[in-house]
């Protein structure tokens, strides 16, 4: 026992090259540049953070609410900034703690635009703050804030390997359900959308075709993070990669996650590989190879604090996945459980929310119009998202409170077709949604999918 | 590493081996040719709906300036005519809020057909002689204005009315603010037809995208505008609001519906001006897994709601919304039940996205 104990940490704590994580981090600064004023440029400041009157809330999170305009995009600004100090190594660490707090600010202001590869990105710029990424090729060696270094602790490089690994692996084992593996759902919707795509568009339509990518697709991210491990296959792997997310990035509006996941898998190439590419980079923009000092190992509690540390926070990305199965139900339905489990384009959701606000037992009913509330996006992802839907109703119970409602009743009554199936109520559209909390546990006022409905026909 | 690409290439000649095999059958789906759909929608309705509206409303135009000549009783049924003329065309032309009809200041449908008119408003702006429309109060102008100053009194109180200098004026600047932004809304669409008809994308933003929601946003504002409102179906309406009728003056507002509806049976289908059904988005829908089953019960759903609104006796909108409820509730609900079929059943099997977020990626 004590013996593999001790060639763990042998092997987490002996010398690597620091040059992976120079590139991890020149790429993940330049990606996130490229992210955040792509952002900006589409308008989604506004349209995301200013312009909506209502926020969908994390659990948790409820106290996180937009600032001011000016400051919003004052924020994105110097997450500009930050992003190209992580990228030059100017202040680096500093650098990455703001921008791991700006940009997880960002994020969590609103549920509407949850994406796998934004957390992805929050967890990576989290790890960021503490791997010595500057200690080569950077303006603080230059300005003498750090002190150059050509070696670093293994675990500087395995972290991150270990996060882009689970990331792969954790979509993978997602894909594995029937839908997506017999039914081929939902590429069978969405390929044949693409039918216009030149050379290889009249394949889109065909029912094979959605098979092998979804077959494809599961095996290339169960495996990938292992294939990487081989030294031998790894470049083959690599432009698999690359058409694997050209693909995607080419068939489906997913921004900049598979330029991101084309760059940060490089953490993978050996210490050697990213020495000699820096030596020709370096080289080229004629900035000097700085001294390199020798390696000093840690302290026995200095190790420690990295071990448990690493541990708590990995033992996290691989546990809480699964909570999922702590709740009764079709997970894909039900969605509790479903967020931060790197489950990404596995299902075809979407839904007609309608809410009656009622004041009293014996008031008028009348019909919300939700796009006078809510934007376009937050409206579809509300109507198919129960803990959305019962934010909205909690929401509108105020608004009428505020209208002069003594005792606003709110009921929902949302079809939402899941992989092109037909309709059904996702929420039990007699239940008074204002009498309802959200918590961690099953929400029982969800309809289970494929319920025998009939108690709950329309009206 | 030869024999992974040996196994890759096995893979793949399998795939495509199949795929000749799955030609024959009639289960798999063949990927939708959107093409002519686009072509059928530009060429057979949309550029002949707004020819046609272009056309009644220069003659609205033409009528209000003979009113303007000579404003006796004659001239005015004559006004009053081609205003129903081209509002009920206008009708047919009540999706295209996209491309050429979605501009900076507004789209069509704001621009035109904003209703209940803010009637203090516009005898204000009369008594200003102000026919600038610089402002955003879009019930002061439009159809809705023409409904309260054309049918807000009988025939010969209309004529002396309209007697005033500044009175005349104002219709007349409305119903030439009618005949312009139409001009330039078919003009641009001349210009606009081909980049709609070739671009088969459908992704935010793409014609196929634009055209969907505008149609979904057109079929929401015969129930939530034209039926809700006035029946007081928001929360905190105490009763019915007759004033929240579309053209609430000229107690026209039943044709118009029946206008609507129809404007949208036809966009659905695929309906052309001469009635021929081409390539719609019915089809499209009936191209894809399961779509034969949804289309089968939209159409369904759609017949419910023709069949309860010819059910309402034939009066204005707002006289059944205070006398004939219970009707007019059916009718409600037959709609309300009509708008996933129209608004996410059809989104999610035909893949169209609606917003530009980026999704969740892979």
């Amino acid at each position: 026992m004590t013996g593999i104990k001790k060639s763990i940490q042998k092997s987490i704590f002996q010398r690597v090259s620091v040059y992976p994580l120079v590139t991890l981090r020149v790429l993940f600064g330049a990606v996130m540049i490229f992210s955040t004023i792509r952002f900006w440029f589409q308008g989604w400041i506004e349209d995301h953070y200013i312009n909506p009157q209502f926020h969908f809330h994390y659990f948790g999170f409820e106290w996180v609410e937009p600032l001011a305009p000016w400051a919003m995009y004052a924020i994105h600004g110097v997450m500009i900034l930050v992003s190209l100090g992580i990228m030059l190594g100017a202040f680096y660490r500093l650098s990455a703690l703001v921008f791991f707090v700006l940009f997880t600010y960002t994020e969590l202001i609103d549920l509407t635009y949850y994406l796998n590869h934004y957390y992805f990105m929050s967890l990576l710029a989290m790890l960021l703050i503490f791997l010595p990424a500057h200690r080569q090729l950077s303006f603080d060696v230059k300005w003498g804030i750090t002190k150059a270094t050509r070696y670093v602790e293994n675990w500087n490089v395995l972290a991150p390997q270990l996060l882009v690994g689970i990331v792969y692996f954790y979509a993978g084992i997602a894909k594995i359900n029937e839908a997506w593996l017999f039914e081929a759902m939902p590429l069978k919707i969405w390929l044949p959308a693409h039918s216009h795509t030149p050379l290889i568009g009249q394949f889109l339509g065909l029912e094979i075709t959605a098979y092998l990518f979804s077959w494809a697709g599961m095996l290339y991210d169960v495996s990938v993070p292992f294939l990487l491990l081989s030294k031998k296959l790894r470049p083959y792997v690599y432009w698999v990669i690359v058409a694997f997310h050209s693909m995607t990035s080419y068939f489906f509006e997913i921004g900049v996650f598979p330029l991101a996941m084309t760059g940060v898998v490089l953490i993978f190439w050996s210490g050697k590989w990213h020495e000699k590419l820096w030596h020709k980079l370096s080289n080229l923009v004629r900035f000097a190879w700085s001294p390199s000092v020798n390696f000093n190992g840690q302290s026995r509690t200095a190790r420690k604090l990295v071990l448990y540390s690493l541990a708590v926070f990995f033992a996290f990305q691989l546990l809480f996945p699964f909570r999922y199965l702590l709740y009764p139900g079709n997970l894909f339905w039900n969605e509790q459980g479903y967020r931060f489990s790197w489950r990404v384009m596995l299902v075809e959701k979407a839904g007609t929310a309608t809410f009656y606000v009622k004041d009293g037992e014996n008031g008028r009913e009348g019909e919300v119009v939700n796009s006078e509330f809510l934007n376009p996006h937050q409206e579809k992802q509300m109507a198919f998202q129960p803990d959305m839907i019962l934010q909205f109703a909690h929401y509108l119970e105020s608004y009428y409170r505020d209208k002069g409602f003594e005792d606003p009743i709110v009921r929902c009554e949302s079809w939402v077709t899941m992989n092109g199936e037909r309709s059904e109520l996702i929420v039990d559209p007699h239940r008074d949604l204002t009498e309802i909390e959200d918590s961690f546990k099953h929400k029982n006022w969800i309809v289970p999918h494929d319920a025998e409905n009939t108690a709950f026909a329309h009206r | 590493m030869n024999r992974l690409i040996l196994v890759i290439g096995a893979v793949f000649t399998l795939g495509l081996v199949s795929c000749d095999n799955d030609d024959d059958t009639d289960d798999t789906t063949q990927a939708y040719d959107r093409g002519p759909m686009l072509e059928n929608y530009s060429q057979n309705i949309i550029l002949p709906r707004l020819q046609d509206f272009h056309e009644k409303t220069a003659s609205l135009h033409e009528s209000v300036e003979a009113l303007k000549q000579k404003t006796n009783s004659q001239n005015l049924a004559e006004a009053r005519e081609s205003w129903k003329q081209a509002y009920q065309s206008f009708q047919y032309c009540n999706a295209f809020n996209f491309g050429p009809g979605d501009q900076i200041d507004g789209t069509f449908l704001e621009k035109l057909g904003t209703f209940p008119p803010d009637t203090t408003q516009i005898e204000t702006y009369i008594s200003q002689n102000d026919t600038t429309f610089n402002n955003f109060n879009r019930n002061t102008r439009g159809f809705t204005a023409l409904d309260y100053m054309l049918f807000n009194r009988d025939e010969n109180a209309t004529v002396q009315y309209l007697n005033g200098q500044n009175r005349m004026n104002y219709v007349l600047a409305v119903s030439r603010r009618i005949k312009t932004v139409t001009d330039k809304i078919l003009a641009d669409w001349q210009q606009y037809a081909s980049s709609f008809e070739s671009n088969l994308n459908v992704e935010a933003g793409s014609p196929t995208s634009l055209f969907y929601n505008s149609f979904v946003k057109s079929y929401e504002a015969v129930k939530n505008f034209k039926t809700g409102l006035p029946l007081g179906k928001r929360p905190g309406q105490q009763a019915a609001e007759p004033y929240q009728t579309q053209a609430y003056f000229s107690g026209y507002s039943n044709e118009l519906m029946q206008a609507h509806l129809e404007s949208i049976y036809q966009l659905y289908e695929g309906i052309g001006v001469d009635g021929s059904d081409r390539e719609g988005l019915a089809d499209f829908v009936e191209s894809t897994y399961g779509g034969q089953s949804l289309a089968a019960d939209t159409r369904e759903q759609w017949n419910s709601v023709t069949d309860a609104f010819e059910n309402l006796p034939q009066k204005p909108i707002h006289e059944l919304v205070l006398e004939n409820q219970t009707e007019m509730d059916d009718y409600y609900t037959e709609l309300s039940k009509q708008t996933r079929f129209f608004k996410s059943d059809m989104s999610s099997k035909l893949g169209i996205s609606i917003t530009y977020d980026s999704g969740d990626g892979d």
